[in-house]
């Protein structure tokens, strides 16, 4: 039988231990996966026993924690803390979330297993590089396209029940968490836009005050940029913010369906 | 739960077209030419001393635009710059070099925490003259021992470590600037609330705080008037008065 393996330079290595300092209180032990772009080492997987008693809850407490006080080149982004800026998304013990909104508790005690986004290019330690992501997103012209000019005296208004609709998928921060959750996107992601990017395509479809409804359905009607999704739902499943693009994928397939109908 | 700071009041001084002011000739309101500043980075100074919460877009939709506005008159297609003085960049680029390559003893997050801790504990919400004057004394300490800064990451991939340690030397200015002109001013007023000097003292501290910050501890104050009147007669200028509940 064909043995498969990762290319050598691929293969991930066991990396250095750094034991809890004698008397800690409570240990947890976080293996985080490390890549140092201008070592020309391979990966490696570091274990860091960390006196928790010290630290906050989440995760991202944990990593600040590790930079801090055992090693300050561990590598990831970061911002807000609080869940709005997408930052801090990585594969947290094989899902998608992000950090700062997820508790050391609600792991269970065992070993916290830190890597990055899955199936995306490193940089460097826990950063992917979301260059194409964003240039997906980019794609989409997340923005109005209207013809009609704006009321001299005031804005584009909406009806309540019209800015509803757009309330959720707006809320969107952009962390990648879906999109690197997708065996389409794995298999396809020059290709297909992914959830995070169709998502945000869907927003403007449906919003009232956007013009170019036909336009963007045009874009997206395409056997990979939209139909690579096989509504596996691992998007809607890992998002943090309680989103579901995989619904608003399945309602821009509706769309395109009945306008031809 | 803990206070923790989501804003700073004060910044570059400006006017309302994101001009930055540099008080010049007796005039407290000269323009740098060709220095511009918006959102929480500039002071156009129109939150007074305590910026309430949900108005922090003005700096940036009023102000960005007005900054946008005043370019669009000022600049002239085909201008030219004014010539760079020969060793332009040098200063960033040693800067850089120097922390990237910093072998002290003391890692950056010992230090932040240093700050951090004095600026909470002594520059806290309610601050007495006694803590701030402490915590001056402290945190010159702290900037002092910047000096001795370690960096561990060396590399010029996305190294967070540099990043972190160049925004600690920035946060260590900020924090002298803070600590110092919260000290100097004597009176409450605003987010500045003094315990040792509960009243807002309009004779002698309604003006704006100029501060140099000259190395650690080392600070040099002015001051600027401080713009009451509104730009047209719409509506009556509102005099200053206790805040009461």
């Amino acid at each position: 039988m064909a043995d498969f393996r990762l290319p050598a330079n691929s293969r991930i290595r066991q990396g250095k231990t750094h034991r809890a300092p004698a008397g800690a209180g409570k240990v947890r032990v976080l293996r985080i996966y490390r890549f140092d772009p201008t070592s020309g080492e391979n990966p490696r997987v570091d274990t860091f026993e960390l006196d928790v008693a010290g630290c906050g809850p989440m995760v991202l407490d944990a990593l600040i924690q590790i930079k801090g006080t055992i090693d300050s080149s561990l590598t990831f982004r970061r911002s807000c803390r609080e869940g709005i800026c997408g930052s801090c998304a990585m594969n947290i013990d094989g899902l998608n979330r992000l950090a700062c909104t997820t508790a050391m508790e609600d792991l269970g005690g065992g070993d916290i297993r830190i890597y990055p986004l899955p199936h995306m290019p490193v940089v460097k330690d826990l950063v992917p590089d979301l260059t194409n992501f964003y240039a997906q997103y980019a794609s989409v012209k997340p923005w109005l396209v209207a013809q009609t000019p704006p009321p001299p005296d005031g804005e584009r208004l909406q009806s309540k029940a019209e800015q509803e609709k757009i309330d959720r998928p707006a809320a969107c921060i952009l962390c990648a968490c879906c999109s690197t959750a997708c065996p389409s996107y794995w298999w396809n992601s020059d290709r297909f836009l992914g959830p995070a990017a169709l998502l945000a395509a869907y927003r403007w479809i449906i919003d009232s005050r956007d013009e170019a409804t036909g336009e963007r359905l045009d874009a997206l009607e395409d056997p990979f940029r939209l139909y690579r999704c096989h509504t596996i739902m691992n998007c809607t499943d890992v998002c943090p913010k309680d989103l579901n693009p995989a619904k608003a994928i399945a309602e821009i397939k509706r769309m395109l369906v009945e306008r031809t109908s | 739960m803990q206070p923790t700071v989501h804003y700073n009041m004060g910044g570059v001084p400006c006017n309302f077209h994101g001009e930055v002011v540099a008080p010049r000739g007796g005039d407290p309101d000269a323009v740098v030419p060709g220095l511009m500043a918006v959102g929480e980075a500039a002071c156009v100074s129109v939150h007074g001393a305590n910026r309430l919460g949900s108005n922090s877009l003005l700096d940036l939709v009023v102000f960005g635009r007005q900054a946008a506005r005043r370019c669009a008159e000022l600049q002239r297609p085909g201008m030219r710059h004014a010539p760079l003085p020969g060793d332009a960049g040098e200063l960033a680029v040693s800067r850089l070099d120097r922390l990237r390559n910093a072998q002290g003893s003391r890692p950056t997050a010992a230090i932040r925490l240093e700050m951090q801790k004095i600026m909470q504990m002594d520059a806290a919400v309610f601050r007495t003259g006694e803590s701030l004057e402490e915590g001056a004394r402290k945190l010159a300490q702290t900037f002092e021992s910047f000096a001795d800064v370690r960096v561990s990451d060396r590399s010029l991939i996305w190294n967070t470590d540099l990043v972190e340690t160049m925004e600690l030397e920035n946060l260590l200015l900020q924090a002298t600037a803070t600590i110092q002109s919260a000290a100097n001013r004597t009176e409450s007023r605003g987010a500045h609330a003094r315990e040792d000097f509960p009243q807002r003292d309009d004779e002698h501290c309604l003006r704006h705080t100029l501060v140099w910050v000259e190395g650690p501890g080392r600070v040099r104050f002015d001051y600027r008037p401080v713009h009451l009147n509104t730009l047209t007669d719409e509506v009556q200028t509102i005099p200053p008065k206790a805040r009461t509940y």
